[in-house]
């Protein structure tokens, strides 16, 4: 029997998460809006799952994940991928040198803590293989030696969804490796108006180091303590189990618009960032409402439509959508 | 040599001039000498036909004759489909035979003939033999009876050519129409039944019977938390149970009190639900969603947070959700609408 104090846990998570209102905070000076955007790079931090970012270009991607690695105090990289990337441009090379007359590591720019892969799918699979390798292993092998990644090692990706011409779409075995995949939309009105008068002034706020690497460690710690009660984990098995046979929960009408569903994998990811979120919102249980707010992130890129469903121009969410109001809440 | 070679040449020539009767199956057997003054008369039932119409040949053998007294089994010679040039047979011999202890008393026998090319023509005579109980065979012999077969006369000079006709169409019978429309009250029979299961099963009543009228949400909900109440699950430490059907229940009143989907919604999902209908329903009052809320709040962190509450946050809770059902019932005269 399992024996878990929750108000003891529950105190213990106050103190712990009480850097996230301040992280927000120092976010929120120098990204305008996205509040999303900033909340699901916090669950991607907490639950140590990259994230695959999707969104036009100019909406504070770049921005918002080199704002967060300047407020854990942590090495940020970005790597622009393109057609004539090879893999020893990412994770490094042996150089030889003249002097000492031996080969020397030149380490590449994914021994970072945060690392933008700017345009992954404009690099061809050898590419993305090493870097989703990376991602999956937290370690690289340059020649002989193998080097493990810092700690936090975070990953955000970002596919441009309207340039489809000379990419090379990441497989679907590589995508369910994303822990999350975030849709980055436009801001409102009154945020672009905001953004037009910071740009216009020329005194960019600066965010302060409000974190250490360490912190982060720590926290993620206290994530994996989170109580999830056998209801909800049933509660997780279900939403996923209804991507895969839909007419077991009385939605027939999907069978024919999905072609797979989501893996195992989904499952222990929904776990993970449902117990994330429950941290940032202060608790020390996570209910169906966490659940909930991270499914979408979770399933959209778990879930493949069939040609039907694109002819119908349906999308995972709707999909995700019938799911969440079909399946019974514990 | 010159006179074998002769010999061979009559045998062939007897040969191809027997061709048509070996073809033909067999022959008819012609009356011996003695029996010519004894043949037997044969009738058809017309005695001239057009082409290609069917006429029956009937033979017969009255009782009492004393030629049948004491005949065990009698038999005709088999008719081949060609009787003879220019008629054919359509049926074999047919006979109607009265047989009393073993013994034939009367004999009536047909064959179907026809004819495509005009003519007269003699039928062959007709062998029946008859055999007795010592084995011995006697033979009668039928006349062949003459029949003519005409043609149709055709005016060359007015003739016209016509288009085939039409199938010919049969009078429809009272079996047919009886068949059809049985089927067709079958097919209607099972459309009525399918419709009828699938809107009783939508309903949620009985496919045949009537049914017992549901009661209305207060009440099924108030009976439900009056069972829950008297089963005191939380006394049996079963807290997380309780509250689970304690908020079951609630859920099932808000979905059929109204129409909100609260099964595959989460207790927030569920307040802003209820806040949305409290526009429209002066019923729904801050105060009575606090209640609610609250309860839904306890329920949840029973059941999600391993929170134990005590004897008196149980009680309340039921108390809670008794007086929010109270509260929020449908007045009669709406239920009645």
């Amino acid at each position: 029997m399992e024996t878990v104090n929750i108000k003891e846990l529950n105190e213990r998570i106050q103190r712990e998460s009480a850097f996230v209102d301040i992280l927000t905070l120092e976010m929120g000076k120098v990204i305008v809006g996205q509040k999303q955007l900033i909340e699901n790079l916090l669950i991607g931090l907490l639950a140590n799952g990259h994230i695959l970012l999707e969104g036009v270009p100019g909406l504070a991607k770049t921005l918002a994940i080199r704002t967060l690695a300047s407020v854990v105090d942590a090495k940020f990289s970005r790597i622009q991928f393109t057609p004539d990337l090879l893999p020893a441009d990412l994770i490094g090379t042996l150089i030889y040198s003249q002097r000492t007359e031996e080969f020397q590591v030149k380490k590449g720019p994914v021994f970072a803590n945060f690392i933008l892969a700017d345009e992954i799918n404009r690099s061809p699979a050898k590419v993305q293989s090493a870097l989703l390798e990376a991602m999956q292993e937290r370690q690289v092998t340059i020649g002989e030696h193998t080097f493990p990644l810092p700690e936090p090692f975070l990953v955000l990706a970002t596919q441009n969804p309207i340039e489809q011409e000379g990419t090379y779409p990441l497989p679907e075995a590589q995508v369910d490796r994303f822990m999350l995949k975030v849709l980055v939309d436009y801001p409102a009105k009154e945020e672009e108006k905001m953004i037009i008068r910071m740009n216009n002034t020329g005194e960019f706020p600066t965010a302060s180091q409000v974190i250490k690497p360490a912190d982060i460690r720590k926290a993620r710690d206290v994530v994996r303590e989170v109580y999830m009660d056998e209801k909800i984990e049933r509660y997780v098995v279900d939403l996923v189990f209804a991507t895969r046979k839909p007419d077991q929960y009385n939605l027939k009408d999907l069978i024919p618009l999905i072609s797979y569903g989501a893996s195992p994998r989904a499952s222990i990811s929904l776990a993970i960032a449902a117990k994330a979120y429950a941290f940032i919102r202060r608790r020390g249980y996570v209910i169906p409402e966490d659940v909930r707010a991270v499914a979408y992130e979770v399933l959209r890129h778990r879930i493949g439509l069939t040609y039907e469903a694109e002819a119908e121009n349906i999308v995972s969410e709707n999909i995700i959508t019938s799911i969440i109001n079909a399946v019974e809440v514990p | 040599m010159y006179g074998l070679g002769l010999r061979k040449i009559i045998v062939l020539v007897w040969v191809f001039l027997q061709l048509p009767n070996i073809i033909s199956g067999q022959q008819m057997q012609t009356v011996p000498e003695h029996d010519k003054d004894q043949l037997r008369e044969s009738a058809l039932d017309k005695d001239s036909i057009l082409i290609g119409d069917q006429v029956w040949w009937t033979m017969i053998l009255p009782q009492n004759t004393g030629e049948i007294a004491g005949i065990e089994t009698m038999d005709f010679a088999e008719v081949p489909h060609l009787i003879t040039e220019g008629v054919e047979a359509l049926s074999p011999i047919l006979l109607d035979s009265v047989y009393r202890k073993k013994h034939l008393e009367s004999l009536k026998a047909r064959i179907l003939l026809t004819s495509f090319d005009s003519g007269s023509y003699r039928l062959p005579d007709m062998p029946l033999y008859l055999r007795k109980p010592d084995g011995t065979v006697d033979t009668l012999w039928y006349e062949g009876p003459r029949l003519y077969v005409n043609t149709i006369q055709v005016d060359t000079t007015s003739f016209q050519a016509f288009g085939l006709k039409p199938q010919m169409r049969y009078p429809v019978t009272w079996e047919e129409v009886l068949m059809v429309v049985a089927l067709l009250a079958a097919l209607a029979g099972m459309i009525w039944l399918v419709i009828r299961i699938v809107k009783r099963r939508k309903k949620n009543l009985p496919v045949f019977g009537l049914s017992r009228p549901k009661d209305p949400p207060h009440v099924a909900a108030l009976k439900a938390l009056e069972t829950i109440r008297k089963q005191e699950l939380w006394k049996k430490q079963n807290v997380k149970q309780y509250y689970t059907v304690l908020t079951d229940t609630v859920r099932i009143y808000l979905r059929d009190r109204w129409g909100i989907q609260a099964m595959e919604q989460t207790s927030a999902e569920m307040m802003g639900s209820l806040h949305k209908k409290a526009a429209s329903d002066p019923l729904l009052n801050e105060g009575i969603l606090g209640i609610l809320n609250e309860m839904l709040r306890t329920g949840d962190l029973a059941k999600f947070a391993k929170y134990t509450p005590s004897d008196t946050e149980n009680e309340t809770s039921l108390n809670q959700a008794v007086e929010f059902v109270t509260q929020t019932a449908q007045p009669e005269e709406e239920q009645e609408d």
